[in-house]
């Protein structure tokens, strides 16, 4: 009888050992897919953090798009050629709300190529430059009409020069400042709303992943004002001298984003 | 016979004698009238050429501009849009102003006179452009605009989109003859 009830309860015992560790065998198969979840991504930071310097070459298939502050960007490359050879559009009055209504051809339209006599609208002119890196300041023509207004305009004009250039990556650069003295300006356009127009288009630049190159920063002094050293005219107070361009040059030779290296 | 030998050495030395001075006075007493219109070896001045790059320089010196850049001469014909295989040389610079447009000189030295009136309808299309431009933007570089039309002067053609522009078009006229 004792026999009996040993090897019964031995038996009982055996079965319950085998029945537990179905159940642990589960839970572990159960856990194996949490351990291989990917952690999740951080979200998109569109400002680009300095870095070292890429070689000129990185620009040759760039474009810059802007007004007359751009034309000195433009002008003093011409001469030093230390973004090698990019495409400019660029024009004095330029604005994103007047490239949005100028029809081809207009003077007020950059002139692309060089030379030809041509104004295609941006988006045109662009997708014809093949640039595969797109370089944008505009704003300080059309802040004056309302901060919202100006951004929603150069958030269409960039949606249109996409459509004709998919595969192209998107650089905002801030719109640089006025200097202390500017007689420019007003209520309406003056740093504290460049600030604000600039401050709008870096959150945009982070809902559509586009990378918002803070060029502002590296031409401000410490109040905010556009450095007067780097100031090229008395009558405005906002485009720069060339001091002011190889400044803004160093700025993106050094401030290019990594996973585009 | 010797007094011979010596009589007609004596002749063909004046023979010879005679026959220098008539070549001599012939170019003196005929001289051709076609040549009168031909530029004498000291009246070929204006057909040297003027070094324009020195004439820039010499143009920024002149008026105290300290903030420019010096532009090569194939930028300036892609540019302007000049007839690149008519210059036969070129050079100017970009400087900041007091408006919204770099201040714009362009020295050009054409090919012939044909030639220098083609670039000078491309430099004037430029100053038309800015103007422009600057109708709706900025009031002062339009009248700079309007008033800094481009000088021809023979073959040399010149663009001076600056508020130095007369000191420079005259400096301009000086070098260039």
């Amino acid at each position: 009888m004792k026999r009996c009830l040993t090897g019964f309860l031995a038996l009982l015992l055996l079965l319950s050992l085998c029945a537990c560790g179905e159940p642990q065998q589960t839970e572990q198969t159960g856990q194996e897919p949490e351990e291989t979840t990917q952690p999740e991504e951080p979200p998109f930071d569109p400002v680009v953090p300095a870095s070292q310097a890429v070689s000129a070459d990185w620009f040759q298939d760039a474009a810059f798009i802007g007004d007359s502050v751009s034309v000195m960007l433009e002008t003093y490359n011409d001469s030093y050629g230390r973004l090698s050879s990019p495409a400019f559009f660029c024009s004095v009055s330029l604005s994103q709300t007047g490239a949005l209504t100028y029809s081809a051809g207009s003077e007020r339209l950059p002139e692309y190529p060089k030379g030809s006599g041509r104004h295609p609208r941006l988006e045109d002119g662009v997708a014809e430059s093949g640039a595969k890196k797109i370089y944008i300041m505009l704003g300080m023509n059309c802040i004056a009409g309302g901060v919202d207004r100006a951004c929603q305009d150069l958030v269409t004009l960039i949606d249109e020069i996409l459509a004709k250039s998919p595969q192209a990556a998107i650089f905002i650069q801030s719109v640089t400042p006025m200097t202390a003295d500017s007689p420019r300006a007003d209520d309406s356009l003056n740093n504290t709303t460049i600030q604000a127009f600039n401050t709008q288009m870096q959150s945009i630049c982070q809902e559509r992943e586009w990378y918002y190159v803070n060029v502002a920063e590296a031409l401000s002094d410490e109040t905010g004002y556009l450095r007067a050293d780097l100031s090229g005219d008395k009558a405005m107070g906002i485009h720069l001298n060339y001091d002011g361009a190889a400044a803004w040059t160093d700025y993106l030779l050094t401030h290019v984003p990594e996973a585009l290296k | 016979m010797k007094k011979l030998v010596s009589l007609v050495g004596g002749l063909l030395a004046l023979t010879m004698l005679l026959t220098l001075c008539a070549c001599g006075g012939e170019a003196e007493e005929t001289p051709d009238p076609a040549a009168e219109n031909e530029p004498t070896q000291t009246e070929t001045v204006d057909t040297v050429d003027v070094d324009l790059t020195a004439l820039s320089a010499q143009l920024v010196a002149d008026c105290g501009i300290t903030d420019y850049v010096d532009l090569a001469s194939d930028k300036l014909i892609s540019t302007y849009q000049l007839p690149a295989d008519q210059v036969v040389a070129a050079a100017g610079f970009n400087a900041t102003s007091s408006g919204a447009f770099p201040q714009e000189i362009v020295l050009v030295q054409a090919a012939d006179e044909t030639a220098a009136a083609a670039v000078a309808d491309q430099l004037t299309a430029r100053l038309s452009s800015i103007a422009e431009q600057a109708a709706s933007y900025d009031p002062a570089s339009l009248e700079l605009a309007e008033n800094c039309s481009v000088v021809t002067q023979g073959v040399y053609v010149g663009l001076f989109f600056s508020e130095y522009y007369d000191a420079m078009v005259s400096a301009f006229q000086s070098a260039v003859g």
